[in-house]
Order: C-alpha cells, then sequence, then structure tokens
C-alpha cells in the first residue's frame, strides 16, 4: 500500500466505458429554478461529476439519495455564462448555480454498463456487488467540482452497484475514503 | 490642487544655505526583484490558469480494459494593473526667486518614492501573507490550501508553514526544510521537487540567520558538531519586512510562481499651467503582483 486513503471527494468520474462500446452520452435540460435534491443537500447547485435524476417535466436536477439516479453529469453545453455581459461575455459556463438563467443543457452519461470512480466512506471486500446510495453534498462553487460520495456505511440502497475497488495500489485501498467502482441502476439505458 | 509658494521655504530665498540635507540620503538598492518573478505586461490584465493532471496509475491485468483519468480544471489567477501617481509644483515666483534649485531634485525624489512604493507593497504580500487571501481562498501562507483534485476546503489540505510557529533556530530550519521536500503537486498523490535557494528574514534576524546558514559548526551546540545544512541556502536581508521574528523560505525563481507585472515603466514628465503659473512635475507606474502557486514559498509566525 502506497499512500493512505484520503478524502477526497469529487463526485463521480467515467472510469470505464462499458466494455469497449463507449459509454452512451445524453444531453438533458435543465431549468430555474431547478428541483432540489430529495433527501439530499438544499443547494441547487450542479457540478460535473454529479449524479443526477429528472423532475417531472424531464428536466435534470441533481440527485439526492431519495432520487431516482438517471446519469452523471460530464460536462455542459459550450455557452457564454448569461450573468456576464448579458450572455454575450468572454466566460463559459462550467458550473449551474441554482439561479443560472437560461439554463444550459447538461451533457451526461445514462448508461447502466458505464462504471465510475467515486469516493466510498468506507469500503471492505465483502460490500463488494452491493446496492448502495449516494451521499450528496452541496458541489464546490470556487472548484466546479461536484462533492458527492456512495454511502456504503448506511447499508444497502438503490442507486449505485458497487463493482470494486478502483485498482491503484499506490494511492487507495479498502477503508475509509476509498475509492470504487460503481455503475448506475436506474439510469434509463442499458 | 496647489503648489508649494514661497512662504513655505522662506529660507531658500536667501543667500548662505549650504545644502539640503533630506536629499543626500543613499537609497537602498532595489530587493523585491530578488524575491519576485518579473516580467512585463502590454495589456489591461494578466492571467494565470491553474488545472492539474491524472492521478496514478492502476493496476491493470490482463485482457482488463485500462481505465480512464482526465486532467482537472482549477482556478484562475487574475493580476490587475493597478496605477501609482504623484505631481509636485512649484509657483512660477518660488523658481523665479529661489537661491537653490530644489525643484530640479523632484524627478529624482520622486523616483526614490517609486521605487520605495514598490518595495513596500510588494513586501507587503509577505508581511500579510498570514491573513490576506489568495486565489485559493486561504492566505499565502496557510496550512490548509485546498488542492484542485482534493475535495475541495473539506478534503486533502497542504501546508506551507511550519506546523508550530517557530522562531528562527537551526531546527526550525531543517524543519522547513523538509517541508519542502514533501509537498504534492494539485493531484494530491504527486510529490514535486522543490530546490529551496534562499531563507528571508526581516533586519532583526539577519545575524540569526547568517550564523545558521553561513557557520561550519552548528551555533545552538556548545561543541559545535558540524552544521551539515550549512549553505542549503543563502541569507536574505529583507528591509521592508515588517514583523522582526516572521521568517520565508523561497525556491528557485523557476519553481515558485510569485509574479510581478510591470504595465507602465516609472516615468516622469513635466507641465506648465499657464494661468496659475505653476511648474509641475509629475510621475505615473502601473504595475501588479500577486502569487499564482504558493508552492515554492513557506513560512513561519512565531509570536
Amino acid at each position: 500500500m502506497g499512500y493512505a486513503n484520503v478524502s477526497r471527494p469529487l463526485g463521480f468520474n467515467p472510469l470505464f466505458p462499458v466494455g469497449r462500446v463507449h459509454s452512451n452520452v445524453v444531453t438533458r435540460p435543465t431549468t430555474v429554478p431547478r428541483h432540489a435534491a430529495t433527501g439530499g443537500n438544499a443547494s441547487l447547485d450542479l457540478a460535473v461529476g454529479d449524479a443526477y435524476a429528472l423532475d417531472n417535466a424531464g428536466f435534470a436536477y441533481r440527485a439526492g439519495p431519495s432520487d431516482v439516479v438517471r446519469g452523471i453529469v460530464i460536462g455542459f453545453n459550450f455557452q457564454a455564462q448569461p450573468n456576464v455581459m448579458g450572455g454575450n461575455g468572454p466566460i463559459s459556463i462550467d458550473y449551474l448555480t441554482g439561479t443560472s438563467t437560461p439554463a444550459p443543457t447538461v451533457i451526461g452519461v445514462e448508461d447502466n454498463g458505464a462504471e465510475f470512480n467515486v469516493q466510498a466512506d468506507t469500503l471492505s471486500l465483502a460490500q463488494v456487488g452491493g446496492s448502495v446510495n449516494l451521499a450528496d453534498a452541496a458541489p464546490d462553487p470556487t472548484y466546479r467540482q461536484s462533492r458527492q460520495t456512495i454511502n456504503v456505511g448506511g447499508g444497502a440502497g438503490t442507486q449505485f452497484k458497487i463493482i470494486g475497488l478502483v485498482n491503484d495500489p499506490a494511492s487507495n485501498a479498502y477503508g475509509t475514503n476509498a475509492r470504487a467502482v460503481v455503475r448506475l441502476l436506474t439510469a434509463l439505458q442499458g | 490642487m496647489a503648489a508649494i509658494t514661497r512662504a513655505q521655504f522662506q529660507r531658500l530665498f536667501f543667500p548662505g544655505i549650504r545644502e539640503v540635507v533630506q536629499f543626500s540620503y543613499r537609497e537602498k538598492k532595489p530587493q523585491f526583484q530578488l524575491f519576485f518573478n518579473t516580467m512585463t505586461s502590454t495589456s489591461a490584465f494578466e492571467e494565470d490558469y491553474a488545472m492539474t493532471g491524472v492521478g496514478l496509475l492502476q493496476r491493470t491485468d490482463e485482457e482488463t480494459e485500462t481505465p480512464t483519468d482526465k486532467f482537472e480544471p482549477g482556478l484562475s489567477i487574475r493580476y490587475d494593473h493597478i496605477d501609482y501617481t504623484l505631481a509636485v509644483g512649484f509657483s512660477h515666483q518660488f523658481i523665479r526667486d529661489g537661491k537653490m534649485n530644489i525643484w530640479n531634485d523632484r524627478s529624482k525624489d520622486m523616483g526614490y518614492s517609486g521605487r520605495q512604493t514598490e518595495e513596500v507593497l510588494h513586501a507587503d504580500l509577505f508581511n500579510n501573507g498570514f491573513v490576506n487571501n489568495i486565489y485559493d481562498g486561504v492566505p499565502f501562507f496557510s496550512a490548509s490550501h485546498p488542492l484542485i483534485r482534493g475535495g475541495g476546503t473539506a478534503g486533502q489540505l497542504q501546508s506551507n508553514v511550519l506546523a508550530t510557529p517557530s522562531t528562527l533556530s537551526v531546527t526550525s530550519y531543517r524543519d522547513m526544510l523538509t517541508l519542502a521536500r514533501l509537498l504534492f503537486d494539485e493531484t494530491g498523490v504527486r510529490r514535486i521537487q522543490l530546490d529551496m535557494k534562499m531563507l528571508v528574514v526581516p533586519p532583526q534576524l539577519e545575524f540569526v540567520a547568517d550564523e545558521i546558514v553561513k557557520s561550519a559548526g552548528r551555533p545552538d551546540t556548545a561543541n559545535r558538531v558540524d552544521n551539515v545544512t550549512r549553505g542549503k541556502t543563502t541569507s536574505e536581508v529583507w528591509d521592508y519586512l515588517l514583523n522582526p521574528k516572521f521568517w520565508f523560505m523561497g525556491a528557485e525563481k523557476s519553481q515558485h510562481k510569485v509574479k510581478s507585472y510591470q504595465r507602465e515603466r516609472f516615468a516622469v514628465r513635466s507641465d506648465f499651467d499657464w494661468r496659475t503659473r505653476t511648474n509641475w512635475v509629475g510621475c505615473a507606474e502601473a504595475f501588479s503582483f500577486g502569487v499564482s502557486d504558493y508552492k515554492g514559498w513557506f513560512a513561519t509566525n512565531p509570536t
């Protein structure tokens, strides 16, 4: 074992595509005001790496532990920041605040076969194969990063399947803050 | 804006003054350039952008797929250039009647002030380095610098200060050298090489620093055992550091990102106002400075 596990929550990051086929990537619109995460943090922000759900009208919002997770945000469509120079300025959207208008489109991976690298609160070999929920946290507006993790210690869930430990022996091992490989369980595709 | 008139300097309108002593001091040599990467700019502002690379490689067994990773964007660091100006006027009558031409000293004197302004403000980056937040939301010298791939302020943090603030000694000097060896880059898992170049101290610590860096024997031992860290760094006195106990250590210039941009070189120009018959000499310069990366500088703030 190299470095001990350190808490570095960065949300869900694509690790393996589906076999040798590229993961299915789709776009989803968002709206303002955005739906709040169910059972999660009150923030309405959405960042790359966040899991998202779809509201009744089909708009994406950051998923909480009680939502049906449909995908993982891997980006936003390229458009100018609407709050800078009336949407014609030099700064592009790389993070969605709860009030960003016009709300940009989310680019997401919605594929039950895709695998993601995510930090767990804790992970043991015996917990591999289990189904768990995410642990929601407000995204970081400074770094424009997700702070979501998975809640393994909290018991069985319905959102993600644990495939294994991220095989990075120099900086990852079973135990607290282990990074796990997970798959979506409730994406629309796959 | 009023100019200088005769009544304020009556002595200068009689013969017999030998010397105006205030203008005879020797000026200090420029210092901040030793500690800052100095550059010129041709824009309204300069901007740096931080990002980080991938994590450590993952073990990949036969027939298993190669895992993917990505670069992570970081923060922007902006340097807005600020203008600094000053003007001094003399009445027409002053120049006409004066016996000593002190008005000719304006350019030289303002140049002195211009250089001192730069020195004081640049040193303030270090003087306020434990208080004023920089681009990453914490002070320049902090135990809590977040890393781009570190999970934010609640995640992996990195320090560029001694864990316990310590007065300058052989032991604390070595502790800081060790601290510099253990830094990670913004991934939090890749060590970086920093070659520490200089111990930077306020005037009050000049001789303590020299003793630590230049003595053949350890100055803190009775039998003067070999000083194995002799010459590890140079020792530099920065006359504009305000706290007599705070001390700093810096890496080679190529290994740190403490920057100073000169947008407009210090220049003087004169002007005559016919309405009031005032002779003006004004000066101006524009510069900016700051930190684009705390790595490469270390400090401690003992009480």
